[in-house]
């Protein structure tokens, strides 16, 4: 069989930001280098590719390649990735320009204490402009003791340097061959854009976290880049107080981080732009989805026995190894000899050929885990 | 016959054995131009790039995953330059290095070769041409000596196969009626074709088709399969449940030799529900289930029929060298809601494929082509490449591009024994009124060396 081409159509970015129809075009033969992350409380996480180019097309993709949409679909034309153009690098010889969307602020907000220690806000300001061309992408400025008066010109003052993309140029001068000119495209999936708003809410009484409080939330985001969210869980009740100033990803992420009650959920943006929410495999963990025999390179389907091709492998699947196949494995552990849940998915493809790096939940010590509980806690107070 | 050699407009090969001084390089009579005999100068086939995975020390022996092939450099060969004047034979050598090197500038200079002999020559796109003057071996000046008579070395270096001198047409004007049955269905055979790699990689193509004179958004799906079979249901949904229902099965015997193919499974249905659902369950033998679909909406938009890709299936080798599988694929229908539903599953397509191209347009005026390009028609006015090495979809009228194509999956590409599958959809429905009455089809044959007859 030939070496099979991933169809990576690119489309404009509309106003605001917004996907459209609009094609550009297809790079799926240019690309030299191809990384693509999937997570399991992500769902489409990122993709990094690289390919030569000409200067008209590497200055052609730096005035206007941010924030264009991508569809990533396999030779059988499944789509396996979706996401929007965050930064662009481009390697011209010794000079490296590149712009991002990533560090951008178009509404921002100061908030401060007052000297007689109440908390307070400065109103709102927003550049249209850049709102017009990205989509509106919230700062919170967080001062100490100030006066309205201050706190307002800082927050001017950050607006007037944040509304742009930021670029991250380098300059060289060496004895050293020029080398090529190189694009290097970064796309961040749309559950990025959660972080992009903020929201609060004075309501204490108790709802549903899953589906009724993020639904709620998800019909509050401003942006339209997540088109639905798509639940085949329910969560538990849990207050719907929210602090000013929380974005939409750390709030949805609040509730669902409390699971079922008594298992974690699995969550993220995939296929048609839209938020999933499932229950996590390692809650059913003899329930193995894939399966591997180490000396094959492939992946197979543990219930229909059929090989999956490597840009289909997901996460939050159980993982296991027929070589190493428990010995009287505890029949609740996720991670045993044998098996593993997978948390992250990394597809790699170049000249060389390709390889998936399935990754488990990362380890950390149980300290650790009940500080950064307590870090998010702190900012609901 | 002697062997001619060209590179783009300039024979590199006398057809009188001598090269003429200062003649006119465009005509073989009197190039003046000569490839050194004693370079033993021959065309290099491109080498095969497999990818292998797994193997020691877990096991023995890797496993073919993919194959592809790299770009060639063929080997240097030592070209004579006779020129009237030394003047005469500089601009001589400039004229050849510009011929060889116009890919960035407008499209790649072709290689032709035909051996003394061959019926028939090769066509190949070079990337690049590299021209070293080198001493008259024999009278050891060259370009500071002043002398007519230039030596150079010529390196090439091309894109991995070399071409017929023309597309093979393999369907001519055909017509698809978006129907599974009948003279113009869905499904027909390419027939013969030529080539080196009709048996491996597949072989590109070029289709035209002329587009009907309905508007609108346009959903296509083009393959090049090996087999498909038809069953022709006629079954009438109606239910209310939300946990679904198994409507119709059909079977497809699985040839065991068959690594290069996946199973496509595609079902037609008729006046659906808009809150019709429907899955396709793929099992082996009726037993053991190799593939779930999701459940996909039937109704919305498609008021005069749908047509669902439920996807694909692709056994393991083990198990597809074993013996002959069959595969029963079954229908099953839901209700969105939990209100009663309703819809006829028309008929059902097992498409046994090679590649599976989806592409998405709107065609706006009658008169318009949708054009699939992964190789070229016209090498005589050597203006483009012969394989571009990314093909394109757009449509056209009279020739000029009116849309850009969305492509997703793979373009399609002729295999021995393949057949051309092509379905559509126009504003989301499955209409089978409208046609694509002229359908042409062509592939050119790839070599990997310089050819005789074949």
């Amino acid at each position: 069989m030939q070496w099979p081409f991933l169809t990576f159509n690119i489309f404009e970015r509309g106003d605001a930001g917004v996907r459209t129809s609009n094609f550009v075009t297809n790079i799926g033969s240019r690309i030299d280098e191809y990384e693509q992350t999937i997570g399991a409380t992500v769902g489409f996480e990122s993709v990094r590719c690289s390919f030569v180019a000409t200067l008209e097309e590497a200055l052609d993709w730096l005035r206007n390649g941010l924030m264009r949409s991508v569809v990533v679909a396999a030779p059988d034309t499944e789509t396996i990735w979706e996401g929007f153009l965050e930064t662009i690098e481009v390697d011209l010889g010794q000079e490296r320009r590149s712009v991002s969307v990533a560090p951008i602020a178009n509404r921002v907000k100061a908030r401060y204490t007052t000297i007689l220690g109440s908390s307070a806000a400065t109103s709102i300001l927003n550049d249209t402009a850049s709102q017009a061309l990205y989509g509106i992408k919230v700062a919170t400025i967080r001062l100490g003791v100030s006066d309205s008066g201050s706190a307002a010109n800082e927050a001017t003052v950050q607006l007037a340097f944040l509304k742009n993309p930021r670029a991250v140029p380098s300059s060289e001068c060496t004895t050293a061959a020029l080398g090529q000119i190189r694009v290097t495209l970064i796309f961040a999936g749309w559950y990025t854009t959660l972080e992009w708003e903020t929201t609060s809410n004075t309501t204490t009484s108790t709802a549903t976290t899953v589906p009724t409080q993020v639904a709620t939330l998800h019909g509050l985001l401003a942006n339209p880049f997540i088109a639905a969210t798509y639940a085949s869980v329910t969560g538990v009740a849990m207050t719907q107080y929210i602090a000013p100033d929380t974005t939409f990803k750390t709030a949805i992420e609040d509730r669902l981080r409390k699971g079922d009650g008594t298992n974690r959920f699995a969550w993220g943006c995939y296929r048609n732009y839209s938020l999933y929410i499932d229950a996590w495999a390692g809650a059913t963990p003899t329930t193995i989805n894939y399966r591997r025999m180490i000396g094959e390179p492939t992946v197979y389907d543990a219930d229909t026995k059929m090989p999956i091709y490597p840009w289909n492998l997901w996460p939050n699947k159980m993982y296991e190894v027929i070589e190493l196949l428990d010995v009287a494995s505890v029949a609740t552990a996720a991670d045993t000899a044998a098996r593993y849940c997978i948390e992250r998915v990394v597809l790699t493809m170049n000249r060389s050929g390709y390889s998936v790096r399935l990754e488990p939940t990362a380890f950390d010590s149980v300290d650790v885990r009940l500080a950064k509980i307590e870090a998010l806690w702190g900012d609901v107070v | 016959m002697s062997t001619v050699v060209k590179v783009g407009t300039l024979h590199l090969m006398p057809s009188s054995g001598t090269p003429t001084p200062g003649g006119d390089p465009t005509s073989a009579s009197t190039t003046p131009f000569m490839i050194d005999a004693d370079s033993n100068w021959t065309l290099k086939a491109a080498e095969n790039l497999g990818v292998y995975g797994g193997g020691p020390p877990f096991h023995p022996g890797s496993q073919l995953i993919y194959n592809s092939f790299d770009n060639v450099q063929h080997p240097t060969f030592r070209l004579m330059i006779r020129g009237s004047s030394h003047n005469n034979a500089v601009a001589l050598m400039q004229q050849l290095y510009q011929e060889l090197n116009t890919a960035q500038y407008s499209a790649p200079c072709p290689l032709f070769v035909q051996p003394n002999g061959a019926t028939n020559g090769v066509y190949q796109d070079i990337w690049s041409g590299d021209v070293q003057p080198i001493q008259d071996p024999n009278t050891l000046v060259g370009l500071i000596g002043g002398t007519s008579d230039l030596f150079v070395n010529v390196t090439l270096k091309c894109w991995p196969y070399m071409s017929g001198a023309s597309l093979q047409t393999l369907l001519n004007a055909v017509t698809y009626t978006n129907t599974g049955t009948g003279g113009n269905n869905n499904f027909q055979s390419l027939g013969s074709l030529n080539g080196d790699f009709i048996k491996s990689i597949g072989q590109p193509m070029r289709i035209t088709f002329a587009a009907p004179s309905t508007s609108g958004a346009f959903v296509g799906y083009i393959a090049s399969a090996k087999a498909r079979t038809y069953t022709s249901h006629a079954t009438s949904i109606t239910t209310s449940s939300t946990s679904g229902i198994d409507v119709a099965t059909a079977t497809f015997a699985h040839p065991s030799d068959d690594e290069g193919t996946s199973l496509r499974l595609i079902g037609r249905f008729a006046t659906p529900s808009t809150n019709l659902e429907v899955q396709a369950v793929a099992k082996i033998n009726s037993v053991g289930t190799i593939y779930t679909s999701s459940w996909i909406n039937a109704g919305t938009g498609s008021p005069n029929g749908a047509y669902i890709d439920f996807g694909y299936v692709k056994l393991p080798s083990n198990l597809r060298r074993a013996k002959a599988i069959v595969i029963t694929c079954t229908i099953r229908a839901r209700s969105t809601n939990g209100s009663a539903t309703s819809g006829t599953l028309s008929y059902t397509e097992l498409v046994q494929y090679y590649t599976w191209l989806k592409v998405t347009t709107t065609f706006t005026s009658t008169g318009q082509q949708l054009e699939l390009v992964g190789a070229d028609s016209s090498i005589a006015s050597y203006n483009r490449e012969i394989v571009p090495p990314v093909g394109w979809m757009a449509v056209t009228i009279g020739g000029n591009i009116t849309d850009i194509v969305t492509p997703y999956g793979t373009f399609p590409r002729a295999y021995s024994g393949a057949g051309l599958y092509f379905a559509w959809t126009f504003l989301g429905s499955h209409s089978t009124s409208a046609t694509f009455g002229s359908v042409t089809a062509q592939q050119m044959p790839l070599y990997l060396v310089a050819r005789g007859g074949g």
